[in-house]
């Protein structure tokens, strides 16, 4: 290379290098342009009549759409997100377990039945549908009775790896890269043992190598290293402990302090960020408080996810609404606890409801690994899984409704 | 009914599929665009114009692309392009400009940085013809081999070989003359 090339290279490199990353602004919406940005482009423009009635509306669009992309796609925790329905950022895979029986639908999205049957895992591609893989997880003997309510399917932040249980035995789902079932092994039996009696949801690190469930009787919760064995227990007593969510953000965890005993001077409920990374002790030692009120407004609480920047929470609600006929609501709200001020209903959908005090399935089933997309069922009021798109729910596409369902991404 | 769900289904996969690569490339080649602009038309604010057209123009055009794993070719030749024109309407503006006094060091050599020794070399590739200026700056900052410059500026790769030749020749005089 000779001389003059070295000094175009050096130079033409350092005259880039002005412009830096946190100084180039954000795609924009055409609106909101310079007078500059509007000059440029009706001077560059040369798109027939019918085009460029439609250019503004169009652009307006693909920037927006692009805009909710990267900043779901790209930002990290800290930043107020956008809001959840691009397909963009939304995890690669989703994993449903098809439940085999002869059975019946005893409620919306619930199968019971005896086998001889199957529990598989079916791996989709959460974007096209497109069956990636199938696996089985369990044979269901000839006169075992089954009921779905007793299978739960949950997945780490990295969309690799996935818990699934079945009554009596949990097993790990791991994925290779391009979504391919890499292999499903069952918990040993030691940590089989331990999570008996333990509360849905059971949780799955970040990274997929942990597990995190509660012990309703114990009333502690307890971290389990899945290569290892190790267990690390944290105590709850006098309160009932819950854990909800363990978002992308490392070694915390969500929680839901619940004050069934009725201790003195106690909000009913306390959401809290629990530090898992220590060896264990008392979950409120190890803890901080996130959001301790109540709604009262007649909203039952259930289902909270936070958002990668921990300051919102999704919260599904299920409702009665009285009058005339007996329905039943389902609501899932954006909600601020530094605010603590209800923010907006991201998804609201009715159902009449045939027996008092019956609730379809409603709520938000998995956080996707940037917290911003929500899978979320509607069992009894709708299509069932699907993602939350705008202010409704779009069925997740391959997914066949055949009332077994479980899924996770 | 079936029919109609899947007709309607269609354009949503399809603009699912374009928000997603757009946002990808987006992310990845953002600020290497920019940067590619701002060499061309040597102003950050109107490089990132012409990045943002660019995008706008690859996301709806999405479904026409050929071949959509050459998205980034089709970017840097839109961004290009888009230098083209701000600098063909800016040569426009100046020839009609009012010729105002000038002082000394605030013109166009001014705009280099003070502590930047070969700033000279940079702004000298502006007194360029425009097709040796690009196959300069995509050859030597975007470091791209002559095939892929070729098929950025739609030009054969003798075409590129010969022009960056020229263009290096003529660099080389240009400095020469504002030295001696």
């Amino acid at each position: 290379m000779t001389d003059i090339e070295e000094r175009l290279r050096h130079d033409l490199k350092k005259r880039a290098e002005r412009a830096r990353p946190g100084s180039i602004r954000p795609l924009r919406v055409p609106s909101a342009s310079r007078r500059s940005r509007a000059r440029y482009r009706l001077a560059s423009a040369r798109r027939s009549r019918a085009a460029r009635a439609l250019a503004p509306a169009a652009a307006m669009v693909a920037v927006i759409a692009i805009i909710a992309g990267v900043w779901m796609a790209g930002q990290p925790g800290g930043e107020r997100p956008a809001a959840a329905g691009s397909s963009a950022g939304i995890p690669k895979y989703y994993v449903t377990l098809k439940t085999a029986l002869r059975g019946k639908n005893p409620a919306p999205g619930v199968l019971a039945g005896v086998g001889p049957g199957r529990v598989t895992a079916v791996v989709r591609d959460s974007l096209t549908g497109a069956f990636l893989g199938s696996v089985l997880i369990e044979r269901v003997p000839r006169g075992k009775s089954l009921s779905t309510r007793a299978t739960w399917i949950t997945a780490a932040a990295n969309d690799r790896v996935f818990a699934i249980g079945v009554p009596g035995d949990v097993y790990i789902l791991r994925l290779r890269s391009d979504g391919q079932v890499a292999g499903v092994s069952p918990l040993p039996a030691a940590v089989s043992k331990a999570m008996s009696g333990s509360l849905y949801p059971v949780l799955l690190s970040p990274a997929g190598t942990e597990l995190a469930f509660t012990n309703v009787t114990e009333r502690q919760l307890l971290v389990v290293t899945l290569a290892t064995g190790a267990v690390r227990s944290w105590k709850a007593r006098p309160y009932f402990v819950n854990a909800v969510q363990w978002p992308d953000t490392g070694n915390k965890i969500l929680i839901v302090l619940n004050n069934l005993n009725g201790q003195p001077g106690q909000p009913p409920a306390q959401f809290r960020l629990l530090d898992v990374g220590g060896t264990g002790g008392h979950v409120l030692a190890d803890s901080r408080l996130v959001y301790s009120s109540p709604f009262k407004d007649g909203y039952n609480l259930s289902e909270p996810v936070m958002t990668p920047n921990g300051d919102l929470l999704f919260l599904a609600h299920s409702v009665y609404t009285r009058g005339g006929v007996q329905t039943t609501a389902c609501r899932v709200v954006e909600f601020s606890p530094g605010a603590r001020r209800l923010l907006r209903v991201l998804y609201k959908a009715h159902a009449p409801s045939k027996a008092v005090g019956y609730f379809p399935p409603c709520g938000v089933v998995s956080v996707g690994p940037t917290g911003l997309n929500l899978l979320i069922e509607d069992f009894g009021y709708g299509t069932g899984f699907g993602r939350l798109d705008g202010s409704r729910i779009t069925a997740l596409p391959g997914w066949a409704n055949d009332a077994s369902p479980q899924a996770a991404w | 009914m079936n029919t109609s769900a899947a007709g309607l289904s269609h354009p949503k996969e399809e603009a699912r599929h374009a928000t997603v690569a757009v946002t990808d490339l987006f992310r990845e080649h953002h600020l290497e665009l920019v940067r590619l602009a701002l060499v061309m038309v040597g102003d950050q604010e109107t490089a990132e114009d012409v990045v943002q057209d660019a995008f706008e123009r690859l996301y709806l055009g999405w479904n026409r692309l050929r071949e959509p794993s050459n998205a980034l070719v089709y970017a840097r030749s839109s961004v290009i392009n888009g230098c083209r024109s701000v600098m063909r309407r800016s040569a426009v503006a100046r020839k009609h400009a009012p010729k105002l006094a000038v002082t000394s060091g605030t013109g166009a050599a001014g705009t280099g940085s003070a502590d930047d020794d070969h700033a000279d070399l940079a702004d000298a590739l502006q007194l360029l013809p425009r097709r040796q200026r690009e196959v300069l700056v995509l050859r030597y900052y975007a470091d791209l081999d002559v095939a892929e410059v070729a098929a950025t500026l739609r030009i054969a790769p003798s075409a590129v070989r010969s022009t960056c030749t020229r263009g290096l020749a003529a660099l080389a005089r240009v400095l020469g003359e504002d030295r001696g």
